[in-house]
């Protein structure tokens, strides 16, 4: 296979896809109708698009169209872009093994595309512009093929622009070949994610002429004031390093609530997204983060959730009480909600500035008590090469809260999720020592508003070329003050979190804390140019992108 | 106002674009697309027995490392305009936080005077925006310019912004029948109020202290010392 999608490359596909044989394919793709509004009630429509039934099909079919949409989530009418006018779009139920086949019609007038977050396919079905192909223009329709090689919770969104922020992502869940690990009665998909009525490129115009234009959580001359009566000369040493270093510890996320409303299936938290259950079932929650900018920390007072899957991969099961889920990440987790409560789910966003909540309850109109959101944090400083940056509570105005063991819980519920925690269910098949070690330095300018990998715009740099079956290490290291979902196409990253090799485990988008390096190990089964970017749309699209080009050949001299 | 310039003639007549996509990658689409900023602080003062208006604006357009800036000041009173100058420069992102200018300014009043113009500006440490520019003048005169100025949160949405302005003459100019020294030295406490973050009145006292010509006439009004102004920040 060719390691570049070149145009002969690319419509010889379109060729095969048309000559495929059509024999037994059952059509899925009921009747999206385009409904307007924020009305939906995306539950009900997902539930008409079932599991195709075991044994009876060997491909499944949908057809999707990426179009307008009048929504008002703010309370103000404004325009979204959808797919079958549903946002979150149609929930695709796969199932392992079973060959896919989707057809994406684009009736925006810009091009479009569609990418299968976390699906293992042939680089050319992969939806990304300018890697697998060149994008689905207006009134084009672009026919994927591709065979589901996995099971567990993924998602799909636009690769284009600042599509996925207006509403262009929607669920995936394929389910296992064979019995699933997981013992659930019951299940419900939970798509958290961010909606502002500005246009995207007014959000990044307004972040470019000034990088704090979202932050109303900046410090303030009489906090400083505060802290020097606390503790003055921690009070001007603090203010001393940041100064000097040009740096906001309030910098938390760079577009808030000050623009962003929240939303948990397409609901804001008055509309509260409900969803049911019965007394003494388990109940499966495939969360889902697809968020354009925003980190959540998601928990549901009164339950301890148990992970079960991490982006789509089984792992050991480990009960939390609270769970942040980066941008693009999935976890699946399992809850045993008691007879006649209710509950709130509640997922507020890592600054603090905003948050969504939906229910669980034997009814629907349903509600319980809405958590007040923690107290806003601020960034700290590694005070050595060992300290992992975090945040930690603002001395001035914010009493400590709960980080630590919870004590009505039983003494293996974690208060928070970690990535130490995960540890993968059945074991990596490929264990070997990396031979090759690649860097990717995370970078930007904050000031300026644009990102970097390596203090290169993907346009300024050169491929990184790897191979087939090669063993190779890469190390994320964040030289920047914010978090980056960094997300690598084609491949899933086996996360080096203190679990032995065989348990690492897998990972399409890694979380890496300001200045933390992380590492992962991965080996490419499938060559193609595959993209690796932070998943904050405003970073990936200003550059903070690369392209990995993998072959099945020897590999091309750098040039 | 930024430091320094911060917004572009052009900036009015473009939006933010993506240069075509003949052959796109697809991030490449945006991170090297055209943006734009302008920024413009009005605002009315009065001194002795007349009222002055002045304004500042500032502005760009461009890419993240090629943008052009512009910038403009000047004073006018009941007489007209009383000072009043435009900078036209191309910039380029030298290093983090800091840019270098090569351009033209042109003084309209008092002297009408060009000068090729270039500097260096950006982001200083403790969050102060600077800005060094030299000038040489048509007349072939050499002069500095230094220019300051830092945000201080009072809350969220009340913001002290402290600016200073420096003027210097390395050579006597003829033209503007000055001797080589300082020429103006300005220094202002801007507190604004972020109705939204793009308007934004403000009351602005400053002092300063400026040299109008070599032997001053007795009785001319002068500029020098304290003013008190009321005014309105815009930003597109």
């Amino acid at each position: 296979m060719p390691p570049h999608p070149g145009a002969s490359k690319f419509s010889s596909t379109i060729s095969q896809v048309a000559s495929i044989d059509r024999r037994q394919f059952l059509k899925v793709s009921a009747g999206f109708s385009v409904l307007s509004g924020v009305g939906l009630r995306p539950r009900e429509l997902w539930a008409s698009v079932e599991p195709a039934g075991e044994g009876l099909v060997e491909a499944v079919e949908y057809d999707l169209a990426v179009g307008r949409l009048g929504v008002s989530f703010s309370g103000d009418s404004a325009e979204a872009s959808s797919i079958n006018g549903m946002i979150p779009g149609p929930l695709l139920r796969l199932k392992e093994g079973q060959d896919v086949i989707i057809r994406v019609t684009n009736n925006l007038e810009e091009v479009t595309s569609l990418h299968w977050h976390g699906l293992l396919v042939p680089f050319d079905m992969d939806g990304v512009p300018g890697f697998s192909y060149s994008g689905i223009e207006p009134g084009e329709t672009f026919t994927y093929r591709f065979r589901a090689r996995q099971s567990g919770t993924y998602w799909y969104h636009s690769h284009s622009g600042g599509q996925e922020q207006r509403g262009v992502y929607a669920p995936i869940v394929i389910d296992p070949a064979g019995a699933d690990p997981v013992e659930f009665d019951r299940e419900h998909v939970i798509v958290l994610s961010d909606w502002t009525d500005e246009e995207p490129m007014e959000v990044l115009r307004n972040l470019k002429g000034n990088g704090g234009y979202y932050n109303y959580g900046k410090r303030t001359l009489p906090g400083f004031v505060k802290d020097l009566f606390a503790d003055a000369g921690a009070a001007i040493r603090d203010r001393d390093m940041w100064g000097r270093m040009r740096m906001d510890p309030t910098d938390i996320a760079d577009v808030s609530g000050a623009t962003y409303t929240f939303l948990l299936n397409g609901r804001t938290a008055e509309q509260n997204w409900t969803g049911l259950f019965r007394a003494g079932e388990r109940v499966r929650l495939r969360i889902i983060n697809a968020a354009a900018m925003t980190y959540f920390d998601l928990k549901i007072p009164g339950l301890s959730m148990t992970v079960v899957q991490a982006d789509g991969q089984d792992v050991e099961p480990v009960a939390v009480e609270e769970l942040q889920i980066a941008t693009a990440e999935t976890y699946d987790v399992v809850v045993e909600p008691e007879a006649g409560q209710t509950y709130t789910i509640f997922a507020q966003t890592l600054d603090r500035s905003g948050f969504v909540r939906g229910t669980l309850s034997e009814r629907e109109g349903a509600e319980a008590p809405v958590p007040p959101r923690s107290p806003r944090t601020l960034r700290t400083m590694p005070m050595d090469g060992h300290e992992m940056a975090g945040t930690m509570d603002m001395p001035a105005d914010a009493p400590g809260h709960a980080d630590h063991a919870v004590g009505s819980a039983s003494p293996t519920v974690h208060s928070k999720l970690e990535y130490s925690h995960l540890r993968a269910l059945t074991p990596n098949p490929d264990v070997r020592e990396p031979t090759k070690t690649v860097v990717f330095r995370l970078t930007g300018d904050m000031e300026r508003y644009f990102w970097t990998l390596n203090d290169k715009k993907l346009g300024d740099s050169d491929p990184i070329r790897l191979q087939v079956g090669e063993r190779v290490r890469i190390q994320f290291v964040n030289e920047t003050m914010m978090e980056h979902p960094m997300h690598l196409h084609g491949v899933f990253m086996e996360l080096q979190n203190g679990q032995d090799r065989a348990h690492a485990p897998r990972k399409h988008t890694i979380s890496v804390r300001p200045f933390e390096t992380v590492e992962a190990h991965v080996t490419f089964e499938v060559a193609g140019p595959w993209a690796l970017h932070c998943h904050l749309l405003y970073h990936m699209v200003t550059g903070m992108f690369a392209r990995v080009e993998v072959t099945d050949g020897p590999l091309a001299e750098n040039t | 106002m930024k430091a320094f310039a911060r917004s572009a003639i052009l900036g009015l007549l473009f939006s933010p674009v993506a240069p075509a996509a003949s052959a796109p990658l697809a991030a490449q689409e945006l991170e090297n697309g055209v943006f734009h900023y302008s920024l413009i602080d009005a605002d009315a003062s009065r001194a002795t027995d007349a009222t002055i208006g002045r304004w500042e604006g500032s502005g760009w357009i461009g890419t993240d490392f090629d943008r052009f800036w512009w910038n403009t000041s000047g004073e006018i009173d009941g007489g007209g305009f009383y000072e009043a100058e435009a900078m036209l420069l191309y910039g380029h992102y030298a290093r983090r936080f800091w840019d270098l200018v090569i351009g033209y300014r042109h003084d309209f009043e008092p002297t009408s005077q060009g000068y090729l113009t270039f500097g260096v500006m950006g982001l200083a440490p403790y969050w102060f925006e600077v800005g060094l520019f030299g000038f040489v003048s048509d007349q072939g005169k050499p002069s500095l310019r230094f220019e300051g100025e830092n945000d201080l949160y009072l809350t969220q949405r009340l913001v002290l912004q402290l600016a200073t302005e420096v003027d210097w003459l390395i050579t006597a100019d003829d033209e503007l029948d000055l001797g080589a020294g300082l020429r103006q030295l300005q220094f202002g406490v801007r507190t604004r109020y972020e109705i939204r973050r793009k308007l934004a009145p403000y009351v602005d006292l400053t002092w300063s202290r400026e040299k109008t010509q070599r032997t001053p006439i007795p009785g001319e009004a002068e500029l020098d010392g304290f003013r008190l102004g009321v005014g309105i920040r815009l930003i597109y």
